[in-house]
C-alpha cells in the first residue's frame, strides 16, 4: 500500500454461517478522494465498511487503513456515519455532540461542536433533546458526530436519505468541503445521480466481488456500450432495419439505440438517414444509473431501495 | 447512569422500599413531636379509672423531663409508662360506666372526625376472678386499634393495677411480690479479649454489640444487595436502549466494543461507589441521630468495597451481555431469572447464616462467587471468628470469576451488539461467546 491509499483492501473474504458476504474483495481508496461504494442491498457494502472500521475481522486477506492493517482499536481519526442511525433520544444535541467529541479525544470539543452546527444551520437547536427533532435535523447531527474530529477518513453510509432538497445541499457541499480539507470520504449510496455527481471514484460491489473500480470516465468507458439518442420526424423507429444495434430503449421523446459495438455507429446513422428524415441525433454515454441495472439486473430491479430503470426497453 | 432521574429516584426510593417504615417511622415521629391523644374511659368496674389518669400523668411527666427518644426509661421493659411512644395521653371519664347505644354512636362519630382518638369500655364484669373471659374483655374503640400503642398501653396499666388490687385483697404486699417476680438477666457477650496486648484485662463487649450483630450484618447485607442491584439494572436497560435505537453501530464507529463495555463497567464501578457513599452517608446520619453511631461496624468498609467491586463487574458484564443479546424486555427478565436467584439465595437463608456464621451453609456459600459478595459481608458482620484466610480467598475467586465473566460476556456483547436477533434461552446466549 502506498501512502497515497487512505484505504487498501486485498483479497478480503468475510462469511456468516454459510453465507459468504464479502468474497476475495480487493480495492484501494486514494488519500484525499470522494469515493463511491455503490451496489444493490446485500451485495457485502456494509460489512466491507465494518471491516474497514475493525468493527467485523476479515477472515482471509488484509485490510489496511490510514497505514495500519494489525489491531482491533477503533482508530479516532475515522469518522462512521451508519446507515442504520441512533442517538439518545432524551440528550440534548449539544451533550451528544460533546460526548461524541470526547470519544474521538478532540482537544476543544465545543469550538468544533459549534463550527459544526453553524456550517449544518443548527445553532438554534443545540440545547434541544434529540427527540424534539425532525428526522432530517436528527441526520445532520448524526452527520456531525461522524465527522466532528475533522477525521482523516469518513465512511458514510447513505448521509442523504431522508434530507429535504435544501438540507441535501447543505450536506452535499459539507461533504465536498470535507474532502476539500483533506479528508477521504467513503460514500455509500443508492442514489447514482449522488455517486456520479459527487464521487471522484466509484466502486461498485456485487456479490461480494469488486464489479466495477475506477473514475466515472474510466467506467463508462470500460462497461458502457455505446448510445446513440435519436428523433425521427414521424416518431418511429425502424429498429427491424438498423444494422449493429442491440437493443432500443424509449426514453420520452426520444429512443435510445444501444450498439454492438462503438464501431457499428456510422453504419447505424446511415440506416437512420435512409430509413426518414432525423429530427434529433446525438452519442450519449451511458449514466451510472445504466451500468448499474445492467450489472445488477433483476436482482436489483426486484429491490425496491435500488432506483429502477423508468425507461422501457422495446 | 449517575446523571438520570430514574437513578436518583430509585436511589432515594429503594430503601424506603425494601426496609419499609422501619427507618423511615421514627424519622417523621422524631419530625412531628409529641402529640396529644384524647381517650374517653367509661368505666364500668368503678375504680381502674384512676388508674389510668394517674399512669397518663406520669407518662407526660416523662416525656416532658425528656423529648430525647432515646431515654433510657422508654426502653426499660414492660413498666415503661411510654408504651414505646412518644404521645401524651389525655384520659378523660365518659358520663357514666355503661354506655347507651346513642352514646357510643356519638363517641364513634367523635373519633371518625379526628376529635377523639379512642374509647376505652371498662365492664363491670372485670373486677370478677371468676367471670368468663369473654365477659372480662376491655373494649378498645379507635379507628387504628389493632397496631396503636396506645391499647397496649392501656392494657397495662389496667393489668398491673387489677394485680395489684387483687394482691391487696389478699393481704400481700405488691412491692413483695414484685421484688420475688424480679426475673434473671442474661445477657450475651462477646468472647472476652484482653484490653490492651500484653495486659491481663479482659473485656467482653454486651447486649448492645449483641444486637449489632444480628442487625449491623443484615443491613450491611442489603446494602450490599442495593449497590448490586442499582448498579446492573441500568447495564441491562443501557444495553438494551443502545441496541433497540441502533446507537450501538454509531459507537463502535469510534470505540471498539472492547472499550466500550470495559467503560461502561468502569463507570459503573465509580457508580457504586457513589451509592455506597450517599447510603453510608445516609446511615451514619440516621445512627448518629439515634445515637447509635458506635454500632457502625467500620472494620467491615474495607471488604465491603473489595466484594461490591467484585460483584458490580460480575453482575453488570451479565446484565450488559444480556441486554445487547436480547430484543425484547421479556427475553431479558427469562434470562437473568436465575441470577436473580443466585443473588437473592443469601436474603433467603441470612437467617441460618447468622445463628451459625461458620456453619458449613454460610461458609460455601460465601465462597460461591455470585453468593460470596453478601454472604462474606453477612458472616463478617457477626463478629463471629471468621479465619483470616477466607475473606481474601472468597475475594480473589469472585475477581477471578469476575474476570471469566466479564472476557464471556464481553463476546457475547460484542456478538450481539449489531445482530437483530434476540438469545430466546441461555443455550443461545452462551454460544454466542463461543
Amino acid at each position: 500500500m502506498s501512502e497515497a491509499d487512505a484505504v487498501l483492501l486485498e483479497n478480503v473474504s468475510r462469511s456468516f454461517g454459510t453465507q459468504r458476504v464479502v468474497d476475495r474483495l480487493s480495492f484501494r481508496v486514494p488519500t484525499g478522494s470522494l469515493f463511491g461504494l455503490i451496489g444493490p442491498n446485500g451485495s457485502g457494502k456494509t460489512t466491507t465498511m465494518r471491516m474497514i472500521l475493525r468493527i467485523y475481522q476479515p477472515q482471509e486477506g488484509r485490510v489496511v487503513v490510514l497505514g495500519q492493517s494489525q489491531g482491533r482499536t477503533a482508530d479516532t481519526r475515522v469518522g462512521y456515519l451508519p446507515e442504520e442511525r441512533g442517538l439518545y433520544p432524551r440528550m440534548t444535541v449539544r451533550r451528544i455532540l460533546r460526548y461524541f467529541a470526547n470519544l474521538k479525544q478532540i482537544p476543544k470539543p465545543d469550538e468544533a461542536i459549534d463550527r459544526w452546527l453553524t456550517a449544518l444551520s443548527m445553532n438554534s437547536w443545540a440545547n434541544k433533546r434529540v427527540e424534539q427533532l425532525s428526522k432530517g435535523m436528527a441526520q445532520k447531527v448524526q452527520f456531525i458526530t461522524s465527522v466532528i474530529g475533522s477525521p482523516k477518513l469518513a465512511i458514510l453510509d447513505e448521509p442523504f436519505s431522508g434530507l429535504d432538497p435544501v438540507n441535501l445541499d447543505l450536506l452535499k457541499n459539507s461533504i465536498r468541503q470535507l474532502r476539500d480539507e483533506g479528508t477521504t470520504v467513503i460514500l455509500s449510496t443508492h442514489d447514482m445521480d449522488v455517486a456520479q455527481s459527487m464521487c471522484d471514484r466509484v466502486l461498485m460491489i456485487y456479490r461480494g466481488q469488486n464489479v466495477l473500480d475506477g473514475t466515472l470516465n474510466e467506467i463508462r468507458t470500460q462497461k458502457g456500450q455505446p448510445r446513440l439518442r435519436v428523433r425521427m420526424a414521424d416518431g418511429s423507429i425502424p429498429q427491424q432495419y438498423l444494422p449493429g444495434v442491440e437493443s432500443c430503449i424509449a426514453n420520452g421523446d426520444f429512443y435510445d439505440l444501444v450498439l454492438q459495438n462503438q464501431d457499428a455507429r456510422p453504419e447505424v446513422m446511415r440506416a437512420l438517414a435512409d430509413a426518414g428524415d432525423i429530427e434529433h441525433f446525438e452519442t450519449v454515454r451511458p449514466s451510472l444509473h445504466d451500468i448499474f441495472v445492467a450489472i445488477a439486473g433483476p436482482e436489483a430491479s426486484s429491490n425496491p431501495s435500488v432506483p429502477s430503470n423508468s425507461n422501457t426497453a422495446i | 447512569m449517575i446523571g438520570t432521574k430514574a437513578f436518583l429516584l430509585t436511589l432515594v426510593l429503594m430503601p424506603v422500599m425494601m426496609m419499609g417504615g422501619l427507618l423511615a417511622m421514627p424519622l417523621i415521629s422524631s419530625i412531628e413531636g409529641p402529640q396529644e391523644r384524647r381517650i374517653v374511659v367509661a368505666d364500668g368496674s368503678g375504680n381502674l379509672l384512676d388508674a389510668l389518669q394517674q399512669a397518663a400523668a406520669a407518662r407526660a411527666a416523662i416525656v416532658s423531663q425528656s423529648s430525647d427518644p432515646k431515654d433510657e426509661k422508654r426502653d426499660s421493659g414492660r413498666d415503661n409508662p411510654l408504651g414505646g411512644a412518644n404521645d401524651l395521653y389525655k384520659i378523660e371519664a365518659a358520663p357514666s360506666g355503661s354506655l347507651t347505644s346513642e352514646q357510643q354512636i356519638a363517641y364513634g362519630d367523635e373519633i371518625r372526625a379526628g376529635t377523639l382518638y379512642a374509647l376505652v369500655e371498662i365492664p363491670v364484669e372485670i373486677n370478677d376472678v371468676s367471670s368468663p373471659a369473654a365477659a372480662k374483655r376491655v373494649r378498645f374503640v379507635s379507628s387504628s386499634g389493632t397496631l396503636s400503642d396506645v391499647r397496649g398501653w392501656v392494657a397495662g396499666v389496667l393489668s398491673r393495677s387489677l394485680k395489684n388490687r387483687r394482691l391487696l385483697e389478699a393481704g400481700i404486699d405488691p412491692s413483695l411480690v414484685a421484688a420475688a417476680d424480679t426475673g434473671v438477666d442474661v445477657a450475651a457477650i462477646r468472647p472476652y479479649e484482653r484490653v490492651k496486648p500484653g495486659d491481663d484485662q479482659a473485656e467482653g463487649k454486651g447486649e448492645e454489640e449483641s444486637m449489632a450483630s444480628v442487625f449491623a450484618p443484615f443491613l450491611m447485607m442489603m446494602l450490599m444487595f442495593l449497590v448490586i442491584f442499582l448498579a446492573a439494572q441500568p447495564m441491562l436497560e443501557s444495553a438494551m436502549e443502545e441496541k433497540t435505537h441502533r446507537i450501538s453501530e454509531v459507537l463502535l464507529g469510534s470505540v471498539t466494543s472492547t472499550q466500550l463495555m470495559a467503560g461502561k463497567l468502569l463507570g459503573n464501578v465509580a457508580g457504586s461507589m457513589v451509592i455506597f457513599v450517599v447510603y453510608g452517608v445516609g446511615g451514619v446520619f440516621l445512627l448518629n441521630r439515634f445515637e447509635m453511631l458506635h454500632l457502625l461496624p467500620l472494620h467491615l468498609v474495607g471488604w465491603f468495597l473489595v466484594f461490591q467491586v467484585g460483584a458490580v463487574l460480575l453482575y453488570s458484564s451479565i446484565f450488559m451481555s444480556v441486554g445487547a443479546a436480547v430484543s425484547q424486555l421479556k427475553e431479558a427478565q427469562s434470562l437473568l431469572l436465575p441470577v436473580w436467584l443466585i443473588l437473592a439465595t443469601p436474603m433467603m437463608i441470612w437467617f441460618v447464616a447468622l445463628r451459625d456464621p461458620n456453619g458449613m451453609i454460610a461458609t460455601t456459600m460465601s465462597f460461591f462467587p455470585p453468593s460470596a459478595p453478601l454472604m462474606m459481608i453477612l458472616r463478617l458482620g457477626t463478629g463471629a471468628a471468621v479465619p483470616a484466610w477466607q475473606p481474601p480467598l472468597a475475594a480473589i475467586l469472585l475477581f477471578l470469576s469476575a474476570a471469566f465473566v466479564v472476557v464471556v460476556a464481553g463476546r457475547i456483547y460484542r456478538v450481539s451488539l449489531l445482530r437483530a436477533d434476540g438469545a430466546k434461552s441461555l443455550l443461545q446466549l452462551l454460544r454466542r461467546a463461543t
